[in-house]
């Protein structure tokens, strides 16, 4: 499982980051760490019907994504 | 309830605020233009003095306060920077030049396409073709480098700084330049564009409300969410100048407009280049910077200083036409526009 950090990156390059790794993998974990960031994921994982779990730590946030088999 | 929803109300309520701006005295199809409300501030301030464009509007004091303002109610004030500050000056300047030759910024643009003005349909092309430009770009890797924590007072200053603007043209206005006739002079009562920029700021921070990223994120990622807001807003925009008898469809005699369609689609075109490599629209770049993001606020700087720059140098277009330094200007700027998003494509992965 591939992790990505996107954290400081302003979007959309979070989205375009995980849009280039799914080309490759099928489960990734990207960090973020603003509100909008996080949203705008969810929203990207949804639209495709992928699965998603997130956690919040101090200031950052794990979204961890499945792509639908 | 969902975005899918969400978002084309959002355009529907920005549509409504500008009419209701214009119904209480805004220029027409200006109820709403952050170009040309920061260049009217600029003018305000002494910045340039082009007679005709000058009042600090409350509308930019509304919505910088007014996104500072949930920020620190939803908790996401959490000021950040330094990812390559001079680049979104000059971004920020770049499009600011591009919108003064068109006459407006992407909001306006769509309120002159609700208002009937073809010569917007005409912008709205290059915008279109510029965005693609910059979404070339992003796929190809083109990316500022990240931001970082930066101390809480570099959030606090611009909403400050405005703050004490409100009180200078509440309190003491004659400190100000103020217009006595053209664009300028046109304005909605103090308190309700003041409300309405406040609404916009909150709806805009809240909803991530964005110009640019509806024809962005169709093209990335085939996400109509933030176009759908474009869309509703020009139709209830419509509606509105229907109602209200603002609606005036041609290219002739349209209000701060001109019809020089080549430059109506050039200035477009560098305005909607310049805000994807910024990441947003103005509109998105003032709220942005209301919510401490001190990239966001040099952006807005840019844009301020590119205001004075358009007029003390004669670059802005008017109604009469698009002038001849504004002409020379584009090219000059658009070249380093060009050359800002080659180099941070290609030298991306040295320094990520």
């Amino acid at each position: 499982m591939k992790t990505l950090d996107a954290c400081g990156v302003s979007c959309p390059e979070p989205l375009l980051m995980l849009k280039n790794a799914f080309q490759t993998e099928s489960e990734i974990t990207i960090l973020v760490d603003n509100v909008s960031a996080l949203e705008n994921c969810k929203r990207y994982a949804r639209s495709r019907g992928f699965s998603i779990s997130s956690t919040t730590g101090i200031d950052k946030y794990e979204i961890h994504i499945r792509a639908a088999k | 309830m969902s975005n899918r929803f969400v978002m084309p109300l959002i355009g529907g309520l920005a549509a409504v605020i500008s009419i209701a701006l214009v119904t209480l005295g805004n220029p027409v199809n200006m109820g709403f233009c952050i170009a040309c409300f920061l260049r009217d501030t600029a003018g305000a301030l002494g910045f340039h003095s082009a007679a005709a464009v000058q009042y600090a509007r409350p509308e930019i004091i509304g919505v910088i306060l007014g996104a500072f303002f949930i920020s620190i109610v939803n908790k996401e004030f959490a000021p950040k920077g330094g990812s390559a500050p001079v680049t979104r000056f000059f971004l920020g300047f770049s499009v600011m030049i591009g919108a003064l030759i068109f006459l407006g910024c992407p909001l306006r643009m769509a309120l002159r396409i609700a208002g009937g003005d073809l010569n917007a349909i005409v912008g709205l092309f290059g915008f279109a073709v510029g965005i693609l430009v910059g979404v070339f770009f992003l796929n190809k890797g083109y990316t500022l480098r990240r931001t970082y924590d930066v101390s809480k007072t570099d959030g606090l200053l611009l909403p400050l700084i405005t703050l004490t603007l409100l009180c200078l043209l509440v309190v003491y206005p004659s400190v100000l330049v103020f217009s006595s006739e053209g664009p300028g002079s046109l304005r909605a009562p103090v308190w309700a564009a003041l409300g309405a920029g406040v609404v916009m700021g909150i709806v805009g921070f809240i909803s991530r409300l964005c110009f640019v990223a509806g024809i962005r994120d169709s093209a990335l990622f085939r996400d109509y969410s933030m176009l759908s807001a474009f869309i509703s807003l020009v139709i209830v925009g419509v509606i509105g100048n229907l109602i209200f008898g603002k609606f005036k469809l041609g290219f002739e005699g349209q209000s701060v407009a001109h019809t020089d369609g080549l430059w109506n689609f050039l200035g477009m075109m560098l305005a909607g280049l310049g805000s994807v490599l910024l990441g947003g629209c103005p509109f998105r770049q003032l709220i942005l910077a209301g919510g401490g993001n001190s990239d966001s606020v040099v952006a807005v700087l840019g844009m301020f200083v590119g205001a004075a720059f358009a007029h003390n140098f004669k670059m802005a277009s008017s109604v009469a036409g698009v002038a001849e330094n504004g002409k020379i200007g584009f090219v000059v700027v658009t070249v380093i526009v060009i050359c800002i998003a080659v180099y941070n494509t290609l030298g991306k992965k040295k320094e990520m």
